[in-house]
């Protein structure tokens, strides 16, 4: 099942990719392309060897489908700013991603930024 | 007859003193004063451009810091490895390689040098320690005992160690060949033989020298520097589980990753 | 010189590295005069079929309910111990595993044979933050050297990991005190006292001894058993 995605092709290059990711094969994601989705925090699983967020967007036809996207390792994420209840279920969020190539509803997260404009993380550890 | 007090008591003060007192001795002192002070934490520094650990095109080690590693394969190595590409490059993609650090939690050395990982050393005149934090363990024995006759082979293998100045020279043996040099699936045979030579560049900077010789895999010695540098947004490392990993299910010899929220049993 | 080349100068003497300075300063020494030597691998005295030999913890009556429950269903479950190939803090210091306390100024650290590792910072930092803190199975842990015993003190643990097969667990608000100090040249001794008004009637207190090892080899023991694991609830 390939759905076709209506994809937001950002400007911007991958620049920061998050530590955790780099033990991946990543011929899952599809590094060329991202995607961009409004939607609605369902929630922020803090946890090893990848955190994840579950977002819940609609697609082009105004279907909702729950997304799971890959973060880093909590220690990782940590130093790039994100906190272990930095969004809370029901949180508006916008997030860009690197989407599955095989079309499941899935990807790995770029950037995250909130209903107030605040970016997620972000920062580069040092 | 009189009592030898004066002898009981310095022998009741002495007991006393060895059962309680408690701190280093003099000797280990001295052995502490000609260490070098690592103290901190490393790591290898963030993956740039290009740099994460992609699956190479087929025949070749292309992708991740190993890819600037070249080995250094017997023919018959070299096949294997190829084909082990060429399968790789035709999984559907619903599917990833089964990557040990993924299938069995496990990196070993030394490819956790080779990973995103953040690390401390704990230097003592017996033993120098490095934890990395996906809780790999490394323990470098320099009080000069030799390697055990036929060691278990372990992910991080058995190690000793000595100092020369302040550079710790390690070898390591007994290394499990069922782990991954490199996240294309390299691998070492059970003879593999590694040694090290790690030293400070300066307060921020440390290196690896490594030396891998494997007389039945390679064709000659390959040797390479790993370089790390210290971390400073962190005083404190924490420590990971990967086995608390919900999302990774084996199928059919091959990883593949569930996007939609697992459920957890009811009574967990 | 000018002031650019003096600038550079002084950079350069900086990022270079003078043969002694790396070496361990007086100050650490110093400190490590201090310190006592924990050198060795030691291993759990007595049962580890639970955590306090003298029996389960001092349970309040709801969370005693909840545990004859959990006690009933146990055996049928997967101990989160073999769950998450993790005792945690604090199964670990009645469990069988063996382990190496390595002691330094800043920190001392216990590292355990199936990869479990405790740090205990001795640096003076107070625990981390609270919003960077989340249910962990080791615990944020800090200490304190008095003599010759260290006095830990862990918090943020995670709760609902057993304590023992039995399937006794705890809150993660549970507080944990312990004072660690070897009692004779083959014995460490860790006093340990949990605190945790949710679930206990009064503090928890009881203590474990470890003897030296006749093993020299910290050998690398990880579960062997793969991914998958953690989704699995029953045996």
């Amino acid at each position: 099942m390939n759905r076709k995605l209506k994809l937001l092709v950002a400007a911007a290059c991958v620049s920061l990719v998050p530590a955790a990711l780099a033990h991946h094969s990543f011929a899952a994601f599809n590094a060329s392309q991202q995607l961009t989705m409004h939607g609605t925090v369902v929630a922020l699983e803090w946890k090893n060897p990848h955190s994840w967020l579950q977002v819940e967007a609609a697609d082009a036809h105004g279907v909702n489908h729950e997304w799971g996207i890959e973060l880093g390792a909590p220690a990782a994420m940590l130093r790039e700013g994100w906190r272990p209840r930095i969004v809370a279920p029901g949180d508006k969020i916008t997030v860009t991603i690197s989407p599955n190539r095989n079309g499941s509803y899935g990807g790995s997260m770029i950037k995250a930024v909130k209903a107030d404009g605040t970016i997620i993380g972000g920062q580069t550890p040092q | 007859m009189r009592r030898p007090i004066a002898p009981l008591v310095a022998l009741a003060v002495l007991f006393g003193a060895s059962a309680h007192a408690q701190t280093n001795s003099p000797a280990r002192l001295a052995a502490f004063a000609k260490l070098p002070d690592w103290s901190g934490i490393w790591e290898m520094g963030r993956p740039g451009p290009g740099q994460v650990f992609q699956a190479p095109k087929a025949g070749k080690l292309t992708g991740g810091p190993g890819r600037d590693l070249n080995l250094p394969y017997k023919p018959a190595w070299e096949a294997r490895y190829d084909a082990r590409q060429k399968e790789y490059a035709a999984l559907p993609d619903t599917l990833t390689p089964p990557d040990p650090t993924i299938t069995v939690c496990s990196w070993g050395f030394p490819r956790m040098e080779l990973g995103p990982a953040n690390f401390e050393f704990t230097i003592t005149p017996e033993e120098t320690m490095i934890v990395f934090d996906p809780s790999e363990i490394r323990h470098i024995y320099t009080d000069g005992r030799p390697h055990p006759p036929n060691p278990t082979p372990t992910p991080q293998g058995h190690s000793i160690g000595h100092w020369e100045g302040q550079t710790l020279v390690a070898d390591t043996v007994g290394l499990d060949p069922d782990l991954w040099l490199t996240a294309s699936g390299a691998q070492l045979s059970p003879k593999a033989d590694i040694t090290e030579r790690w030293s400070m560049q300066d307060q921020n900077h440390i290196s690896d020298q490594v030396t891998i010789v494997d007389p039945i895999a390679f064709t000659k010695p390959l040797t390479f520097t790993r370089k790390f540098r210290r971390v400073t947004d962190t005083k404190h490392q924490i420590m990971q589980n990967c086995f608390e990993n919900d999302r990774e299910q084996m199928k059919g010899g091959y990883i593949e990753t569930i996007y939609s929220d697992p459920s957890e049993g009811s009574s967990q | 010189m000018t002031p650019l080349r003096k600038s550079l100068a002084a950079a350069l003497l900086a990022a270079t590295l003078p043969a002694q300075a790396a070496l361990n300063s007086p100050q650490r020494l110093a400190s490590l005069a201090q310190l006592p030597d924990w050198t060795g691998i030691w291993q759990v005295e007595g049962s580890t079929a639970t955590l306090d030999p003298n029996g389960p913890p001092p349970y309040n009556a709801a969370w005693a309910i909840k545990y004859a429950k959990a006690k009933a269903e146990a055996p049928r479950l997967l101990d989160t111990y073999d769950r998450y190939c993790a005792a945690g803090v604090p199964r670990l210091m009645g469990s069988p595993e063996y382990f190496e306390a390595m002691v330094t100024p800043e920190e001392t650290t216990m590292v355990f044979s199936q990869r479990e590792v405790r740090h205990i910072y001795t640096d003076g930092s107070p625990h981390t933050e609270a919003d960077e803190l989340w249910p962990m199975y080791w615990g944020d842990s800090i200490g304190h050297w008095k003599g010759d015993t260290l006095t830990i003190d862990t918090i943020s643990i995670l709760g609902k990991e057993w304590l023992d097969p039995t399937a006794a667990t705890l809150t993660d608000k549970a507080h944990i005190i312990e004072r660690v100090r070897m009692t004779d040249h083959d014995h460490l001794q860790d006093q340990i006292t949990v605190i945790d008004p949710d679930a206990l009637t009064k503090p928890w207190s009881f203590t474990r001894t470890y003897r030296r090892s006749a093993r020299i080899n910290m050998t690398d023991s990880p579960c062997s058993w793969g991914i998958g694991t953690a989704t699995k609830v029953t045996r």
